[in-house]
This record gives structure tokens, sequence and C-alpha cells, in this order.
């Protein structure tokens, strides 16, 4: 997931979000942990020159917040540290985490999520008794709909103690939408084995299966003891997933009447019946999923690509699309050795689940033109695609390639049908046939009633929003692809193709702002057509000879493009050499990965250096008791100046975020 | 690039007149890139403006929950402040520069100050009211008074989040105590109980998974007791919290030849070596 090959910017971006959020002391731990690997105590305290004891608390409060592995060998029971830099870079997403948190589920998703980051891992238990400490005050309905519930009153809440005075949240409440989030997969249940570096895990499981085998491997078993590794050790990381396998048939699919009342505010009927059991016992330990609330990013990322390139309202659609897709999807980059994901089937989802995923607010009759019948192509706007296209060879441009698709009309295809169950992407089968089943964040029975009445029916706008999907499989950007037919149709997104894509539209940007339109055209060209003599360019580009030889050599030496020599005789003589420039890709994103990290560290300095020049009015600020009324605590001319640092503040930090889309562009989705 | 300058060949052609450069079959001109650094930022490179790309509502949303959940862990007893007053301790503020770079551990270490009785500033330490609005610059996180999980911190910090690591001190503190305690006879039942402490690092080795999650839960069990004997005591806590870093302290052991314990008698109470009048000193 995270680049193995780390560079030293990127170390150097860890190291300072650390010491941003948690502090000098584990900053100096962690900046030592990568810059000399895996350590002991004993000898991070050598390198570090500080006291054991200081080292000792850095670690503790890095283990604390998951930012590293440790493993303790059990023969000489010695323990070894290692840092986590994925989790290390993540932290700069967490303001970003909460807020698409916020918007999808809620502000009392966003709240559990904020305790979890804050303290790193958490108990149930004492998620529920801190968020009942803090929010109990305000109402906290999930959608915000003002009448008071009544729902917990109806008795054997255990924490109807806590939240006497605040008649608005139970404890109940609480863990119910930890369920939720659980099952939605931002929340994971944590073990210690999680905390073991996955390197350690494996060896550790090798070491134990090798005691089967006291002579040693040989021939056969070698191939049958990888195998058994392997298994092992995707058992041990399936383990965490017991929980939200045990609670999704609840919260997410099915019989998901609770759910669907909380979302949307109706609070005053779900809870008498949610009470008689808890959903999750209170000892289990919870922390922030961050692969998961990568697909939450990578979904919200996509809307506006689709925002940019099609309309405001497909991108609705298509958002309610992907929500419905990754019920679905645990990570971005699904692990190539996992062989229960077989790439060439990825997870569909109906045109029905979808529906139950689009809010009622969206108009889907807007967005669409009107042509006549007689100007659309439906066979080939309904053209079914079984198999994803052929990513590889020169996929990126040519988005309008032919595919090796089967066209066929659109009628029901029933064995088709079977074979989706039998891969067992619907786990539990539960939203059969019947509408009403499948839960969303809009249950279904509301929009019925809310537009049975006035104009169109459900039945209307269900086709509507189809279109909307044909409209997106169409594009040549590969935004869906219409893969069945079941259910009004099934539809799937290849990310692998689709993010390439974004990728590269990111890359141009950066290209065009760099190098001028000559420049992102000359490696566009480069790109189609692979490498290149010098002297077909000019006249492939349509540009003059000198200008096309001046705008290379800058890309070149900026890094972009690359230049072969091919010899043609033995004395390398510059005439008789052919130069072919090339594009690579795998170079240009890891430089331009490395220059954004860059980029990060140098905001992040600035705003250290912002707050050093602000240091007076920030320590006045900071007092306990100016805390939280700085307008009438503050002096004018204090005030206007604690104003200011707050604007550099939120333009630094809205650059690094906006640096971090980039990242997570290139790099994690 | 220049390494293909160096191979000759006979081609004067188009690039002629450039002088070592002819053998390249484009014309290279140098004017595009800078060789020496050169006054001013060259005209093509326009920064994009802030200003000209202000944050949309939902970036905006996302700094702010950002700023919160760092006010928030902040405020918590497991931050530790970032540079430590090095001004107050009278090296230059360039220190704090985060750009500036530091040569060996050592510099590097100077860069984050040391909080000990040495670097107090006597101007401002005397108590004010308004002190009671601050917080203390915290060197070491404060694990007394969280919730911790034993299990899922490696033994080497299991004495670290109880509270009751003090590097070394406590069984540095047994043995003397002992030694007093054997001159003027007094019970010895805090000793037991630091040896205990101590003992835990020497009893290795392979043990199964069930003697693990015993030791875990009775560390959790004793955890509970030791805070409570730490909230009965909190000054001598606090006393130590504010000596970490400090170099002078490291030779507390040192006997009779120890001038800051000579005039100590052997009837001191628990944890009250360093003399009452200068824990007003202290943060």
């Amino acid at each position: 997931m995270a680049s193995s090959t780390q560079t030293k910017n990127a170390a150097e971006l860890c190291v300072l979000l650390i010491r941003e959020l948690y502090g000098q002391l584990p900053s100096r731990i962690f900046e030592i942990l990568l810059s000399s690997g895996r350590s002991t105590v004993q000898q991070l305290g050598r390198i570090s020159s500080t006291s054991l004891r200081n080292v000792r608390h850095g670690l503790a409060v890095l283990v604390q917040q998951n930012l590293v592995y440790h493993y303790t060998d059990s023969e000489n029971s010695r323990t070894i540290y290692e840092a986590n830099h994925y989790y290390a870079y993540n932290i700069v997403r967490n303001g970003k985490i909460l807020d698409c948190t916020h918007r999808n589920y809620g502000e009392a998703a966003k709240r559990i999520v904020h305790l979890v980051m804050a303290s790193g891992h958490m108990r149930v238990g004492s998620i529920v008794d801190a968020y009942l400490k803090n929010h109990g005050k305000p109402a906290n309905n999930v959608n915000g709909s003002p009448e008071p519930t009544n729902g917990h009153e109806s008795g054997d809440d255990p924490f109807e103690d806590a939240a006497e005075e605040e008649p608005q949240v139970s404890g109940h409440q609480v863990l119910d939408d930890i369920a939720h989030l659980i099952a939605i997969g931002i929340l994971e249940p944590l073990s210690p084995k999680m905390l073991q570096s996955p390197e350690d895990i494996k060896s550790e499981v090798d070491k134990d299966l090798m005691k089967a085998y006291p002579s040693g491997l040989r021939g056969k078993q070698k191939g049958e003891h990888e195998s058994r590794v392997v298994n092992t050790v995707r058992e041990i990381r399936n383990r965490s997933q017991h929980l939200k396998m045990q609670l999704e048939p609840t919260y997410l699919y099915g019989s998901g009447a609770k759910r669907r009342k909380l979302a949307n505010g109706d609070r005053t009927h779900g809870f008498s019946a949610a009470n008689d059991d808890d959903p999750i016992e209170d000892t289990i330990l919870l922390r922030v999923n961050y692969e998961k609330c990568l697909v939450e990013l990578r979904n919200q990322r996509l809307c506006q690509f689709v925002d940019d390139n099609i309309g405001y309202t497909t991108a609705r659609v298509y958002g309610a699309m992907l929500t419905a897709l990754s019920k679905k999807l645990s990570c971005c980059q699904p692990d190539p050795t996992d062989d229960s994901i077989d790439p060439m089937n990825p997870p569909t989802v109906t045109t029905i689940e979808i529906f139950e995923y689009l809010k009622p607010s969206v108009d889907v009759f807007g967005g669409i033109g009107k042509p006549s019948a007689d100007q659309i192509n439906v066979t080939s706007a309904e053209k079914v695609e079984r198999n994803p296209p052929s990513g590889d060879g020169d996929g990126d441009e040519a988005g309008y390639d032919a595919q090796t698709s089967i066209e066929e009309p659109d009628n029901d295809d029933d064995d088709d049908v079977d074979m989706e169950m039998a891969n067992g992407y619907h786990l539990n089968g539960t939203h059969g046939g019947d509408d009403g089943e499948v839960s969303g964040q809009n249950g279904t029975k509301d929009t019925k009633v809310s537009f049975a009445d006035k104009g169109p029916t459900k039945a209307e706008r269900m086709q509507r929003m189809r279109q909307h999907l044909l409209i997106l499989a169409e594009s040549g950007i590969h935004f869906v692809r219409h893969s069945g037919t079941r259910d009004q149709g099934e539809w799937t997104v290849d990310f692998e193709i689709l993010i390439r894509q974004l990728r590269f539209l990111e890359l141009d940007t950066i290209i065009e702002d760099t190098f001028g339109r000559e420049g992102l055209r000359l490696i566009k060209i480069l790109r189609a057509k692979g490498k290149i003599d010098d002297k077909t360019l000019p006249t492939m580009a349509l540009m003059q000879k000198g200008d096309v030889h001046m705008k290379m050599v800058e890309m070149e030496l900026a890094g972009f493009l690359d230049v072969q020599e091919v010899p043609r005789d033995n004395n390398r003589v510059a005439a008789r050499t052919l130069f072919l420039w090339f594009f690579d890709e795998h170079r240009t994103l890891t430089r331009t990965l490395d220059n954004t990290y860059k980029a990060m560290v140098r905001h992040l300095q600035r705003l250290e250096v912002e707050g050093q020049k602000k240091k007076n009015i920030l320590s006045i600020v900071e007092r306990t008791d100016v805390q939280g009324m700085e307008q009438e605590k503050l002096s004018g001319d204090a005030y206007n100046e604690y104003q200011q640092f707050l604007d550099i503040q939120s333009r630094l930090l809205g650059q690094v975020s906006k640096l971090d889309d980039l990242v997570s562009v290139l790099r994690d989705y | 690039m220049s390494g293909r300058g160096g191979r000759g060949g006979g081609r004067g052609g188009r690039g002629g007149g450039r002088g070592g450069r002819g053998n390249l079959p484009w014309d290279y001109d140098p004017a595009g890139v800078q060789e020496q650094p050169k006054e001013r930022y060259p005209k093509t490179y326009k920064p994009p403006r802030a200003s000209n790309f202000p944050l949309s509502a939902s970036e905006a949303r996302a700094v702010a929950y950002f700023v919160q959940l760092r006010r928030d862990f902040h405020s918590s007893n497991l931050y530790t402040h970032k540079y430590l007053a090095p001004d107050s301790a009278g090296t230059s503020s360039n220190l704090t520069d985060p750009v500036c770079r530091a040569y060996g551990q050592q510099q590097a270490n100077a860069r984050y100050g040391v909080k000990s009785k040495a670097t107090v500033d006597p101007f401002l330490s005397v108590p004010m009211y308004s002190h009671k609005f601050v917080s203390d610059a915290r060197t070491l996180p404060d694990f007394r008074g969280r919730e911790v999980h034993h299990e899922l911190f490696p033994e080497d910090l299991w004495n670290t989040i109880d509270g009751t690591d003090d590097g070394g001190k406590a069984a540095a503190k047994a043995s003397k105590r002992k030694r007093k305690s054997m001159a003027v006879g007094g019970d010895d039942e805090d000793d037991d109980e630091d040896e205990d402490v101590v003992g835990r690092h020497k009893r290795r080795g392979p043990e199964t998974d069930e003697e693990r999650r015993r030791r875990i839960e009775e560390a959790a069990q004793g955890k509970e007791e030791e805070g409570d004997i730490a909230e009965e005591d909190p000054e001598e806590d606090e006393e130590e919290m504010s000596q970490e870093d400090d170099d002078f302290e490291e030779d507390e052991d040192g006997g009779d030849y120890d001038a800051e314990q000579y005039f100590d008698g052997g009837d001191d109470d628990y944890g009250d070596e360093e003399g009452g009048g200068e824990s007003a000193m202290d943060f």
C-alpha cells in the first residue's frame, strides 16, 4: 500500500506531521526509527543520546497512536520497534476523513471517529463514556432532526445514568453508531497482532510451521509450506474482519429497519426494538481503518472528476453508485497476492441498489438533454461489457478504442445472474428481489412517499437515473462499466484503469503549468506512441524543429522525459545515432510524488515559523481562561493578529491537504 | 547530458559555433537553463497565489476538523511541547528555525532544550496568579489517569504506561533506602514493591500465550493499585517529572560525597530527597 521506497522528503514529512499533532518527543523517536530502521529501546537511546526513559515514553505514545510496529521475540524476549510510515502519513488526512465521515454518516459518526483518532485506539466502552461526557448537551440526531427522541426511555439502557441530564443521546445510540461505523469499516477492531509488522507476522508463522518439518523442506513440501504460510498470514489478517461481518447484515444489508430509521433522523420507533441486545461488547478495542477511509475519499475525488467532466447531476448519481459499490470494497488497491479477489470479476452493483443510495434531493431529471428517439443508438448505448477492458498497452490515451466486449441486446439474461451469485459477491444475499429489503441512507419508503403524489414515480426516477449511468458508461473515461443485465442492469467500476487516467490528468496539469501547452502536446504524443526518434517528432507535433528541441531539453532536465541513444554503427557518432525520446511513467510519478512531499514539508515548516513569529499572541490564546472566547478576552490589536495567524494557518494547512489530494491520486487510490 | 559532451566526433553541423556541444543533433540553447544562481526568480515562474484559490467549503471544514483534533490532542496529557524555550536557556533564537540543519545528534537534541532547574527563568518563575491558566510545558507524556491496554504494548513499556517509569531511579532509590533503613531500622515495604517492578524485567524467557495473558491481566490490576498510590502523593511525582533530562541529578546515589544530600539526615520521609525549599522552584 504505502510505497516501499521511502524518500528523505517523505520521512521528513512524517516526522513533521507527528510533531505537529503529537509533539516533539514522539517525533524525535520516530525520526530515529525511520533513519536507523528496526531498533530496540537501548539502541534508540544510544542513537538519540537521550535517556532511556525519554525513549520509552516516546515509544509509548507512538504505540498508543499506532505509529510503530513492535515485535517481541519469544526466545530472547527482546522487543524491536519499527516505524509505520503508512499510518504516519495518514495523519495529514485526518481532517479530510472527519469531513467525509460527517458528510456521509452524520455528525455523531464524525464525533466518534474524532474521539478514536485523538486517542489512537479506544475501547468501545470508553468511547461511549467520552462521547456522552463531551457531547451530551447538544441534540445529536444524526441528520439533525429537531424533534426530541423518546426511544431510550423504554428501559434497560445501561448508560442511562451517565446520560441523564442530556435526554438527547443515550449510550445505546452511540453504541449503535459505533456498530454502524464498524460495519462500514471506518473503525476496525484492533488486536495485538495488528501492531506487528507484516514481515514479522510472516516470519513467525513461517517458524511455527517449520516445526512440522524438523528435517527441513525438500521437493514438493516447499510449495506446500509456502501456501500454508500465506494462508495462515491471511487468516490472521482477516481475524479482525469477523466482527465487521457479523454486523454487516444488520447495518448494511438486509433487515436494516433500524438503520434506515436512524439515517432518516426518525428516532421515535427504532430504539425500543434495538434495546434488547447490545450490538457490540464494550471491551473491544477500536482504531481508525485508514484503508477504508481512503476508499471513501476516493469516491469523493471521483465524483469531483465526473462533475468536471460531465455534470453535477451525473456526479451525484455516480456518487450514489460509488457508495453502493464501496460497501463491497475494503481497500483501494487490493493485495495482488490475495487470490480471493478475482481481477476479472470485480464486485458489481445493480441499478436497484444504486437507487437506494440516491439522495431524494437529487433531481435526476436535470442534466441530460432530450434527443429524439431516433438519435440514440440503443444497442450501442445499452452495450454490456462483461470483461474489463485490457488495461495494458496504450489504453491510456485511447479511451475510444475498440474493446473486447460482447454486444448484446438488453434483455434479461438469467444464467448470468446465477453465475454472479455463485461468485459470492453478494455475501448476504438479502437483497434478492424485493426492493424494500435493501436498506440505504435514504429509505425506499420515504422516496416513494414524497414523490408518489407529485409527479415522477419511483420507476420513472430510477429509469432516469439509469440514463445517467449509461452516459457515464459511454464516456471514454471508463467511469462505469455496464457489466450485466440483472435487476435492470449491473454496474461496476474498473478502478485501476480509471485511476490511471486520473493520474495522467494530474500529471498533465502539472506539465502544462510548468512547460506550457507545447510541452504537454509533446508529452502526450510520446505517451501515445512510445519511443520516438527526434527527427520524426517535430513533424508529428506540427512544431518547429528548434522549438521542439528546446522544449524537450527543458523537460528532460526537469526529469519528465528521457532520451535513449541507439548508435547505428560502432563509432558512436552523433550523426549516426538515433535519439529516442520517451516518457517514463513510473519515474515521473515517483519524482512528482517526491516533489509533492517536499512541498508539504515546506508548508509545515512555514507553519512553524509563522507560529514562532506570533509566539506572544499564541501563548496568550493558549491560556485556559482565554481559550474558546478569544474575541472577548483579547484586545483589538491582539485579536486581529490572532485572526491573521488563523488565516495563514488555514491557508497553509489547506494547501497541504490539497497537495495530499495529489499524493492520494498518484500513489494511493 | 554532460557525459555526452566529451565523446568528440567530427560533426560540426547544425550546432556549429557553439563549441563543444556540436555533436548533439539539436540546438542546445542553455539560455533556458539556469546554470548559475540569479538575482531574481525567472520571469516565467509565476507561483499561484493562495488568495486566488480560496478553500472550498469542504476543504475549509477539513482544515477546521484537523485543527480541532490537534487542539484536543495538545490539551491531553500525551502531548509533549514542541520546542522548550531554547531562547530562555540562552541559546540563539535561530535554533527554533525549523529549516535550520542540525549536524549530529547533539545539535539536534539541543534544539529541543532542556527543562530543569538550570534553565528556569528567574523573572518568570515566581508564582503568579496568571500561572494557573497556563498549562505546563510538558517534556514527557503522562500516562497516569489514562486507560491503557497492556496487551497492545510490549513489556518494555509497561512501566511507562503505568506511570512508574522513572528511568531506573526507583531501583537506585530502593537500594539507597534499604541502606538507610538498615541503619535506622525502619520497615521496608516500599522496597519490596519497587523490587517487584524491577523484577518484572528479569523474569524472562519463552512463555505461552496463557501465561502472557495472565501477566497482562495482573499488570492491568496492578496498575489500578499503583494509580491509587500515585494519586495520594502527586507532589512527589511532579517533582520527578520536572527533573527528567537533568544531568545534575545523575549522581544521586553519591553517598556522603553528594553535596546536595549532605545535610539530609537518615530521617527523611518518602521521596523527600531534594529538600523542601527547592520544590518551589519547580514548574
